[in-house]
């Protein structure tokens, strides 16, 4: 089989990160009027951790196979865990809260959802654009 | 699917927000930190193999389940609604300080004489 035919797998993560990003935009902006939409929006969120674990995994595991070892962290070092965390804790958020995040107290939760979408493609961005400023 | 309850478990979804927020702020800190400062980069090379941020990675997933599991237990079964507001202050605030002091361009600002 022609190498090239092959997807690289970088590539296949970030375009499903991309696609949940999407759903999870619409999720969070209809999760004030429809609480049920927590839970699928839960799965989203739980997904797109274990997706960015993915990636940190990937890249390690390229640098390990190039015999390369970075000498300090950088930025793109600590996008991939602050996405996880972030994932992760949105997770919990939405799965302790259900459909109760669509009530009036839980205003703070939904913004905090809000957040998280919008720090991950900010996040997905970062890594994407990072090697242009690497020194 | 769970089944939809009356019961909300907020003690979780406070301790997500504030562990979070923590996590947050070490891992802009270490970063920081590392970049400036050669020995705490050192001393943060728990792998030799991955380098300085194992340590990092290690530090911040050991402070967010410890962060998580007193949050939880302090709030368990206690109303949350006075520490809701804090927390959340607590966790934009960590966004944001993680967003703009690990802009590489911030992070490694420095002025020579």
């Amino acid at each position: 089989m022609n190498p090239a035919l092959i997807a690289d797998p970088y590539v296949v993560l970030f375009g499903a990160l991309l696609v949940l990003f999407g759903a999870s935009v619409v999720l969070a902006f209809l999760l004030a009027r429809h609480g049920d939409l927590a839970w699928p929006l839960a799965a989203v969120f739980g997904t797109s951790a274990v997706l960015w674990l993915g990636l940190l995994t990937l890249d390690l595991s390229r640098l390990a196979a190039a015999d390369l070892r970075p000498s300090a962290i950088d930025a793109r070092w600590v996008l991939f865990p602050a996405a996880i965390i972030l994932f992760g804790s949105g997770t919990v958020v939405l799965w302790t809260y259900g459909e109760h995040a669509a009530g009036a107290h839980a205003w703070e939760y939904r913004f905090a959802v809000r957040l998280i979408v919008l720090c991950s493609v900010l996040a997905l961005f970062g890594v994407l654009i990072q090697p242009l400023f690497a020194a | 699917m769970p089944t939809p309850s009356s019961r909300i478990h907020e003690p979780l979804a406070l301790a997500a927000l504030f562990a979070a927020g923590v996590s947050l702020h070490l891992l802009w800190m270490g970063n920081l930190l590392a970049l400036r400062l050669v020995p705490v980069g050192e001393a943060l090379d728990f792998l030799p193999s991955i380098g300085p941020m194992s340590g990092l990675y290690a530090i911040v997933a050991a402070a967010y389940v410890l962060t998580f599991a007193v949050v939880a237990v302090v709030f368990r079964g206690r109303d949350c609604t006075s520490a809701r507001e804090g927390a959340f202050w607590f966790f934009v605030s960590a966004v944001i300080a993680f967003a703009v002091l690990t802009l590489p361009f911030v992070a490694g600002f420095g002025v020579t004489a």
